[in-house]
This record gives structure tokens, sequence and C-alpha cells, in this order.
């Protein structure tokens, strides 16, 4: 969003907005009341109930002031680490092998003429339906007695039994999985950078005998290094959140093997009902998302010219 | 030579095109045909494309499993989310398209920081409080708790269209003596209609395909579709016709929409993975 475009107080002309600006505060009221209630409030509550032993399973706690007994509680909290390394272990490969496929698509439908106008529509099925039922697909699919890609995988003799429930595969399939839901994202992010660059670089190129790898290397992989970054800090940042596919997949298992961060977070308050100790952790799962959100803004701040295209 | 060096490369992009399509299209008819099979022909363990179809899913989901429920469920939240982040959006994003406010570069990061954390962080708070209020269970609750992320994708998504509106039209405006309220309502507004219905079905999307939330604050009697299916996935088995009947009824009108949204696909997708 570039804030240049529309500098009224520098811009003479405007001078009549100068009298607006005095009520700006009016037009955002209702936006800043509704945030008060379902995210400031929100936001209190928790960090109140991280300083309490509220666990509604356990009658006898009752909600009695423990100080830091929780965040003491979920730093030695070995699931917690755990969680946060099965977090880790998906969300890095699934990133990468998404930037690789979307890069291969994007540099292909970028090729074809303006066929990818009815193309992309279907391209970005997986993305755009909701991840509840990506999971669902990936169950039905990858079922070893009557899915089509379980029934194929078993026939090649690369499962013995469905992946899924196999503690050796689990993950990777949540990663394939993933990786079906959002490489066409990252394709498309990358096809509106490779559509945007400028013609003539490619022509010299062309005119100097540069042959293909050169010219990708050269030419194409500068132009396009903001949008690959703004492309994995988007995607890493929201493969963090991941908890809908494995919670209808796996539901964390087999044993915790893709027992994310999430999904490790809602077991302790949704499942065990451990009110005080959740909102320790999630506030934890809070800080480690703001410190990567604050990395975010930075690079984002010095991608401007894309990140204005795009966002 | 550089003929046949070029249509190699045709070959190859072509290639890639069709292979990505089957892979993202296949998977999901596999589910959509499901719908349309008897548990027979579903259950086979032969993969089975040619087969008599049968309707008996839909009804077994939608009626029998109350899935018509959820469908009534997951229109009113989506529609009652959409409405909501408008009407309080609207004017927040036209508010900061035009004036340089204090601190606004704060209170941007401030409302992305939350919405860069995940879902969980703000369910559990958000159950303790709508169980404060007694709202726990109700469509408003669930309202509520999608305007989360439907409000911050529409101030985003609408500053974006406000700031791309020539100032000079606002400014001859209020030369003429309209009030500031009258220029947006009389002149902003319908020059951002395009913007306001593609911000409108992206974040009808959002609320429609949204999960966690819904599973834990809607209870019974205000589920939405997608928090209804765990409820067919049962340790005896899963009732996978309907499970698949009620999977293509939730995909079929975000399909849809895509085709409406294309123009804006890149930015909404975007600006939705950053706020959702």
């Amino acid at each position: 969003m570039a804030e240049e475009k529309i500098d009224i107080s520098r811009d003479p002309k405007m001078g009549l907005f100068q009298k607006m600006k005095r009520t700006p505060w009016m037009w955002m009221l209702p936006a800043l009341i509704l945030l008060v209630v379902v995210d400031i409030i929100p936001f209190i509550i928790a960090i109140n109930y991280s300083f309490r032993n509220y666990n509604f399973s356990d009658p006898a706690n009752k909600g009695l002031w423990i100080g830091l007994d929780n965040y003491r509680a979920a730093l030695n909290d070995g699931y917690l680490f755990d969680s946060l390394l099965v977090t880790a272990k998906y969300l890095f490969p699934a990133v990468m092998l998404q930037l690789l496929l979307g890069l291969i698509i994007a540099m292909a439908l970028s090729r074809g003429s303006k066929g990818h106008k009815y193309v992309i529509p279907f391209l970005v099925l997986p993305t755009i339906i909701a991840p509840v039922v990506v999971g669902l697909i990936g169950i039905l699919n990858l079922n070893t007695e009557f899915g089509l890609i379980g029934i194929n995988l078993l026939k090649l003799g690369l499962v013995t039994r469905a992946p899924l429930g196999d503690p050796s595969l689990a993950l990777l399939t949540v990663i394939l999985v993933d990786t079906w839901q959002w490489t066409p994202f990252i394709a498309l992010i990358l096809l509106a950078g490779l559509l945007s660059f400028p013609r003539a670089p490619y022509e010299a190129a062309q005119m100097d005998g540069a042959s293909a790898w050169q010219t990708f290397r050269l030419i194409t992989l500068p132009l396009l290094k903001p949008y690959l970054v703004i492309a994995i800090l988007i995607r890493a940042i929201d493969a963090f959140k991941i908890f809908d596919i494995i919670y209808i997949m796996t539901k964390g298992g087999p044993g915790r093997t893709t027992e994310a961060l999430s999904v490790y977070a809602y077991r302790i308050t949704f499942r065990f009902w451990n009110l005080g100790y959740g909102a320790a952790v999630v506030l934890l799962i809070f800080l480690i998302s703001m410190i990567a959100s604050m990395v975010f803004f930075n690079v984002i701040t010095r991608q401007k010219k894309v990140s204005t295209e795009l966002v | 030579m550089g003929l046949s060096k070029n249509r190699l490369r045709n070959y190859i992009t072509g290639f890639i095109i069709i292979a990505v399509l089957v892979v993202n299209i296949l998977p999901w008819l596999w589910m959509f045909l499901a719908a349309f099979k008897t548990r027979v022909d579903l259950l086979s363990t032969n993969p089975i494309w040619v087969f008599r179809p049968t309707l008996e899913n839909f009804p077994a989901a939608f009626i029998d499993h109350e899935f018509l429920k959820y469908l009534t469920n997951s229109v009113m939240i989506s529609a009652g989310a959409v409405i909501l982040a408008l009407a309080v959006g609207i004017p927040a994003a036209y508010g900061f398209s035009r004036y340089r406010v204090m601190g606004q570069k704060h209170i941007f990061f401030g409302i992305l920081t939350t919405r860069m954390a995940p879902p969980i962080v703000l369910a559990l708070p958000l159950y303790i409080l709508f169980a404060k209020m007694a709202i726990l269970g109700t469509h408003i609750a669930v309202i509520l708790a999608h305007s989360t992320f439907t409000l911050s994708f529409v101030i985003w998504m609408m500053k974006g269209f406000f700031d791309d509106l020539p100032l000079a039209v606002e400014a001859a405006a209020l030369t003429d003596g309209y009030s500031q309220f009258q220029v947006f309502r009389k002149i902003s507004l319908p020059l951002v209609k395009p913007g306001i219905v593609a911000t409108a079905l992206f974040s009808f999307i959002f609320s429609w395909n949204e999960f966690l939330f819904a599973l834990v604050l809607a209870g019974e009697s205000a589920r939405t579709l997608p928090a209804a299916f765990p409820g067919l996935v049962t340790p005896h088995g899963t009732y996978w016709g309907q499970v698949s009947a009620a999977g293509a009824v939730v995909s079929i009108p975000v399909l849809i929409l895509v085709f409406i949204l294309q123009k804006h696909l890149v930015r909404g997708l975007t600006l939705g993975a950053v706020t959702g």
C-alpha cells in the first residue's frame, strides 16, 4: 500500500481535506470498538488466565493465582517442545517443496500465451476450498482399500498400509497434502511477478545468445527475488498456523508424530480443559509468531515496490 | 534447430500444465464422484470411474445427519461475518486511506500481529469471553470470532481500492459544499463498488471455509458445515458417501466464486493468507 500516493497534507490542491483531518477517528471508531471486543479483551483474559490454575476437568482448581508456574511448566513441557519440533519438521520442507514446484508451474504458465486465464481457476482449486475438505480428500484418496492414490501406492509396493496411519510416513504425508493445497498459491504469486517483468533484458539476452539456464539465472532469478521472499514469508507464517488438515486427517497421530503446535494447544485446552496452562501455552505461541511477523514487516517494507503490487 | 528446440520447450510447458491440472483436479473429482456412489461402488478395491450414480448420500447427510441445518448456519454466519466486517471495515479503510492518522503504522501492525498468530491463540480466550457473555453456541459468537479475520481483510483490501481513487473528484465535491460524509457516501462508495463486491465475496469464502472457531465456539445449535465433518468420521467407521456429498456442497460455491474473482485472485489470496 503506497502511502506516498495520497499524502493530502503535502498536496496544496488537497488543502480542503485538511478540515477533515480533525475527525479521522470517527471513521475508525466502529472498527476499533470491534477490535477491542474480539482482540484486546480476549488477550487480557488470556494473560489473566495464564497466571492461574484454571482446569475445568479438575474441580479443585478454581483459578487460584499461581504466578509464573504455568510458564515454568510450559518451558519444561517435553510435549510442547516436541510439537514445536514437529511444526519445524513440517514447515521447512513443505515451504521449500512448494516454492520449487510453484516456481516450475509459474514458469510454465508464463510461457503459455493468454491460456493461463482459463487454467488458473482450476489451478487454485486446492487452495481455495475449505482446508477441512482438503483433509477429507487426503484421507479418501490415500486410503489403501478404496482410495485412488492409496490403492496404487499399495500396488506399486511403495506403502504397506495407509500412509496416514504409518508413524514413519504420516508427517511426510501431511507435508504432501499441504503441498497439494498451497503450491498453487505460490505459483500464482510468482506468476504475477513473471508477467510483470520488462521484455528488454530478455530480448538483449537472446541477441547475445544466452542459454536458457543463463537467462534464468542472470535475469529471471534476480528479478523474481522479491516475489520469492514474500512468497516464502507469507507461506511460512501461514504454515506455522497449521491445524485443520492435521486435525481431520490424523488428530496429531499416529502416536504424536504429526502433533504440530496448534494441535497440541488444542489438546491441552479443548480436550483436557486445562485453561490456565493452555493460556500460557497460546501466549508463548503468540510470542513466537509476533517475532516472526516483525521479521515479516521489516522485509516487506524493504520490498516495498512488490508488496505494493501484491498487497 | 532453433525451431525444434522451441517446440520441445512448448511440449514440456504443455506437459507441466496438463500434469498440474490433473494432479489438482483428480483428488477432488474422486471425492465429488464418491458423493454419487453407492456404498458398494465407493468401497470397491478397484477404482471405479463408470458407475450408476445414486443421490442417496445427499438426503442421508443433509436430512438424517442434519447437514441442512449446518448449511443454513454456514450461510447465516458467513453472511453475518461479511456484513459486520463491511459495515465497520469500509469506513475504517476510508479513514486510513484519506488521513495520516497518528500511530497508523502501529495500528496496522497491531491488527496484523494478532492475525499472524495461529487461530488457537484467539480461540481459547474467545471461548472464555463468550462463555462469560453467555453467547457460546450462538451464531453471534461465531460471527464475532470470524470478524477477527474478515475485518482486517476488509480494511486492507478496501484501503487499496480507496487509495486507487483519484482525489480530484472528492476535492471538487467538497468545494461544492458536500459534507465529508456525503463525499464518502455519494462519490467514493459508488466508485469502489466492484471492489466492495470482490472484498465481500472473498470474506464470505474465508468465513465459509473456517474450521477451528466454528468447531470450538458454535456448539451444536450454530454448527457450520466444516465443523460438522468430524461428526461423520466416527470410531465405527466413516460415512464416506455422506462426507463426500457434504464436501461437494461445501466446495462448489467456492469454485464458482473463483471464476468471478479471477481478476483479484492474487491480491485476495495474499491478503487472505496474511490476515486469516
